[in-house]
């Protein structure tokens, strides 16, 4: 009978539509390798932020002896043997000189006065270029006009006709940190600067002209009315600013408060291969019972388009165990008013005494245990919505930098015997990866205009607190709610 | 271009998730995959599920694949009752009874079993209890022997043995209750003097 079965089945097709599949199977397929990317996706707001902040770091640092126009160029190599902080070139006679030394310089310089192209190029000569205090210097064909407006296109830097510069001379002080202040002293009798090339003129065409630079002594800017110093070392990154800054109102600032209840277990790992000794902690585990998990949060935060958010702050974590353990107590009274009598044959003596008498007592004793946790977390959210309801779904870690604990325990040794230990340093608990872990999912109610009410469900894990041979963590199963105030509406 | 280089190529296509290789290959081995599916699952569009399922773990988990540890088919076929246990047995608990006292029942016509066609032997199955039904599939019409089922099903290997058993003998009593066997058979019987 197997034998035949087996040929049979094994040989038997059925017939159907197996194509007919091919649809459902490709589209599982797609939303399979659509799901790859959601897997990593929370990744993103960390990698973003990083990326800005690092651009942000090292842009302004490196900027301008990257970027230095082409005029500046051609000035240095020129003047490549000179003083790398130049002080002045002079007269149109100078610039002439100059010109005949390096006939290069002056055809690259003569192109850049040219009105219709100006494209920056990198700089080969640095010294024109220090990092912190920048001096240099333009030049000018035609000398003792005011400088007039100057339309310019951000990424081509095209100058246009009306385009012409002071003749006055003036040392550029450039705060190589962009935002922020310049000076400018004039005095000489040429423009000096690396002003001279197009760059110089802010994003919106804003004139130039419109700064005395004869008698510019000191500008603030705001963040928005960037200085001219700074676009020249920043603006081939202007676009991505540009993006950076126009993405800041799909980022909503918000406030965070919260607090949880939370039901308790403990997971235990004993850090010895003596299972005599394991064997004994075990028996003893049933003494210290997790109670209560109390969690409270003051978090700051950024919400992306309502629906991304991510925030830290502050969080303190306090957790409760019980312990139960029975304790024994002698208790001697003294009696002094004992009456007996001793029989001794026909006679019998009445005795007045005073005895101890020793009565041997147990009770049990609970006595309740506290961690505090003191940590900072890091916490992910994504937004979604199901019908009417609003849902956020958390992720997290916390980092945990203080850890205090009050309580008694009773502590078997390795040697053998156990002894009840009430907060004594030696057998205190101790962080060791300081690490916790948090995952869980928030209804959304919104309440008083646009702040927002949670009441979330939540897993936590704590940190691993280990204490001689054990390691412990606790978790927790925690009901909470929380507030959440947008900023800066 | 052989068939071993063939699905070398289509391999290789369905690792760059390039929907003409995994289709390709899911039309090569589906009808295979189907035969087996069927005898698992309850009916036709279970079938299917389980089918679909199990090329769609295979191509999201393509890596795992090892060609020098076995064939593709047999890996497929690995896969599609791994898929059956994990997926479709989810949160149930297969059960095993205990023995019923089944009496030692040799069909009648021994030559009947050896004339049921590939339809009326899945019937049977169908009416196995689930247990089984799959043991007797796992041994049987797969070749595992009781160590590895009892592995797979987290049973004994001597249940196993047992459930073995039982469903043959469940098998035997249908078909001499029903008398399912073909008519040529059936004729040859009837024709016998009483």
């Amino acid at each position: 009978m197997e034998d035949h079965f087996k040929n049979k089945l094994r040989n038997h097709k059925v017939d159907w539509d197996k194509e007919a599949l091919l649809p459902h199977l490709q589209r599982e397929l797609s939303k399979s390798k659509s799901s790859f990317g959601w897997r990593w996706l929370w990744l993103l707001p960390i990698l973003l932020m990083g990326t800005c902040w690092g651009w942000q770091t090292f842009s302004n640092q490196e900027g301008v002896k990257n970027n230095m126009p082409a005029f500046t160029e051609n000035y240095s190599e020129a003047h490549k043997d000179e003083q790398p902080l130049l002080e002045d070139i002079g007269q149109q006679k100078t610039q002439d000189a100059n010109n005949e030394k390096n006939p290069l310089a002056s055809n690259a310089q003569s192109e850049n006065t040219k009105e219709d192209v100006a494209i920056p190029t990198p700089v080969l000569e640095e010294k024109t270029a220090t990092r912190n205090n920048k001096i240099a210097r333009v030049e000018s064909k035609k000398q003792d006009q005011p400088l007039t407006k100057r339309l310019f296109s951000s990424r081509t830097m095209t100058q246009q006709p009306e385009v012409s510069f002071t003749t006055q001379d003036a040392k550029m002080n450039i705060d190589s940190k962009g935002i922020g202040q310049h000076s400018a002293r004039s005095g000489h009798s040429t423009i000096t600067g690396i002003l001279a090339s197009d760059a110089n003129v802010s994003n919106n065409g804003a004139a130039f002209s419109s700064l005395d630079i004869g008698c510019l002594d000191h500008v603030e800017y705001s963040l928005f009315d960037v200085p001219l110093f700074t676009i020249q070392t920043s603006l081939p990154a202007l676009d991505s600013v540009e993006k950076v800054i126009s993405e800041i109102p799909n980022w909503q600032p918000f406030v965070d408060v919260g607090t949880e209840l939370a039901w308790t277990f403990r997971t235990r790992n004993y850090l010895t291969e003596n299972t005599e000794y394991i064997n004994r902690l075990r028996s003893n585990e049933e003494t210290e019972t997790p109670l209560t998990w109390w969690h409270l949060h003051a978090n700051a935060g950024l919400m992306h388009k309502n629906t991304w958010s991510l925030q830290t702050g502050f969080q303190y974590d306090q957790i409760r165990e019980v312990f139960n353990y029975s304790e024994t107590k002698i208790f001697e009274t003294e009696n002094e008013d004992i009456r007996y009598f001793i029989v001794d044959g026909p006679d019998t003596t009445f005795v007045f005494d005073t005895i101890t008498v020793t009565r041997i007592a147990e009770r049990q004793v609970r006595h309740y245990n506290t961690h505090h946790l003191f940590s900072i977390p890091l916490e992910l959210g994504y937004r979604f919505e199901i019908n009417a309801f609003r849902f956020e779904a958390q992720a997290g870690l916390s980092y945990s930098f203080f850890h205090n604990y009050n309580g008694k325990r009773n502590f078997v040794f390795e040697s053998g015997g156990n002894e009840i230990i009430e907060n004594a340093l030696e057998f205190a608990f101790e962080l060791k990866d300081r690490i916790g872990y948090k995952l869980g999912l928030g209804m959304v109610y919104p309440v008083f205009d646009k702040n927002e009410l949670f009441v979330t469900a939540t897993y936590r894990r704590s940190p691993t607190l280990s204490i001689r041979v054990i390691d412990q963590r606790y978790n927790a199963l925690a009901l909470g709610v929380g507030l959440r105030l947008p900023l800066g509406q | 271009m052989t068939n071993k280089t063939n699905i070398k190529r289509l391999l290789d296509g369905c690792k760059k998730q390039d929907w003409a290789a995994q289709k390709e290959l899911y039309l090569l081995f589906a009808d295979d995959m189907m035969s087996i599916a069927i005898r698992y699952a309850k009916d036709l569009p279970s079938a299917k599920d389980l089918v679909q399922d199990t090329f769609l773990t295979f191509f999201n988990k393509i890596d795992m694949y090892d060609p020098s540890k076995g064939a593709l088919g047999a890996w497929l076929r690995r896969v599609l009752i791994n898929k059956y246990f994990a997926e479709y047995r989810k949160g149930q608990r297969l059960l095993y009874p205990e023995d019923a006292v089944l009496p030692d029942q040799e069909t009648d016509l021994p030559s009947a079993i050896d004339t049921l066609e590939a339809e009326d032997i899945l019937g049977l199955l169908k009416e196995l209890p689930e247990g089984c039904r799959i043991i007797f599939n796992l041994k049987v019409v797969e070749g595992y022997n009781h160590n590895e089922i009892g592995d797979m099903l987290k049973i004994t290997a001597s249940a196993s043995r047992s459930q073995l058993t039982r469903a043959k003998k469940l098998l035997r009593r249908m078909i001499n209750e029903r008398g399912l066997y073909s008519n040529e058979v059936n004729k040859q019987y009837r024709s016998k003097p009483m």
